[in-house]
């Protein structure tokens, strides 16, 4: 029996392998990249769905948690990009200061093209620190 | 025949739509509101609930995409999450006075919390803020 066929499906499987509002969600809280903030939790919270809100994408979900507030976010499909998924942790504290926590993955393990993770935090964390200087 | 027109100009408007959408790339929101200066109000959480409604993302057109993608992109399309293009959105009742705000945000207060809250946000995401609870004596 030829291993052609199964080759073939397993290169398939591998070049189809994606992340998911999912596999963002579940994966290791200490995932991603970090960055601490002179601020309350409370206060973070808000300078962080504040500027999610004057980004490009779509928060699918809040939840508040023992740790922190997660957020997940999507990034919508265009023509150069599957779009891409994302999953943010500000790590509760009783003081400042407070951590962000960003886990960002493109969902085609192809595409080359989108938003990376560093992209992506580098304008979340921009725009927290803005907000939490602006007040 | 007909059917591989109509295939034809589904595939073209898509390709359309989907380059119209490209503006999507870029990270930034050209039309994001302004909080700055916003009409902030002080208040208490009465009431809470979480609700889905559509974000505007399309598992249809992903779909299209992964059927003129090939085997890769159908397999693409088909594991994408069941629940695509909807958001898990809080909804609350917040007591400012005698006054009773209904509002829909994605910020996670709790019931008795004390909050500020902006009244005139667009209205699908209200930003609030949850404050220490000396600041709602009285409310």
């Amino acid at each position: 029996m030829s291993l052609r066929p199964w080759l073939a499906l397993g290169l398939l499987l591998s070049l189809a392998a994606c992340a998911t509002a999912e596999t963002v969600r579940d994966a290791p809280v200490d995932a991603g990249v970090s960055q601490s903030f002179a601020a309350p939790y409370d206060r973070t919270t808000a300078a962080t769905l504040d500027t999610l809100r004057s980004l490009n994408i779509n928060i699918t979900a809040t939840e508040e948690k023992s740790n922190g507030l997660q957020i997940q976010v999507t990034k919508s499909m265009n023509l150069f990009s599957w779009g891409e998924v994302g999953r943010i942790l500000v790590e509760r504290s009783s003081q400042a200061p407070t951590v962000v926590r960003v886990y960002w993955q493109k969902r085609s393990v192809m595409q080359i093209t989108g938003t990376g993770q560093t992209d992506f935090s580098n304008e979340l964390f921009n725009g927290i620190q803005q907000r939490i200087s602006a007040r | 025949m007909a059917s591989s027109n109509a295939f034809r100009r589904a595939s073209a408007a898509l390709l359309v739509s989907l380059a119209l959408g490209s503006a999507g790339c870029s990270l930034k929101k050209t039309d994001a509101p302004d909080t700055s200066n916003a009409n902030w109000r002080v208040g208490r959480v009465e009431q809470a609930s979480n609700l889905r409604v559509t974000n505007g993302e399309s598992p249809q057109t992903r779909m299209m995409m992964g059927l003129l993608s090939g085997p890769v992109g159908i397999m693409m399309a088909a594991g994408t999450e069941k629940d695509l293009g909807t958001s898990a959105v809080w909804q609350y009742d917040i007591r400012d006075g005698a006054t009773v705000t209904h509002v829909q945000s994605f910020s996670v207060v709790g019931v008795g919390d004390c909050v500020r809250f902006i009244s005139n946000a667009p209205a699908n995401d209200v930003p609030i803020e949850r404050l220490p609870p000396d600041q709602c004596a009285g409310k």
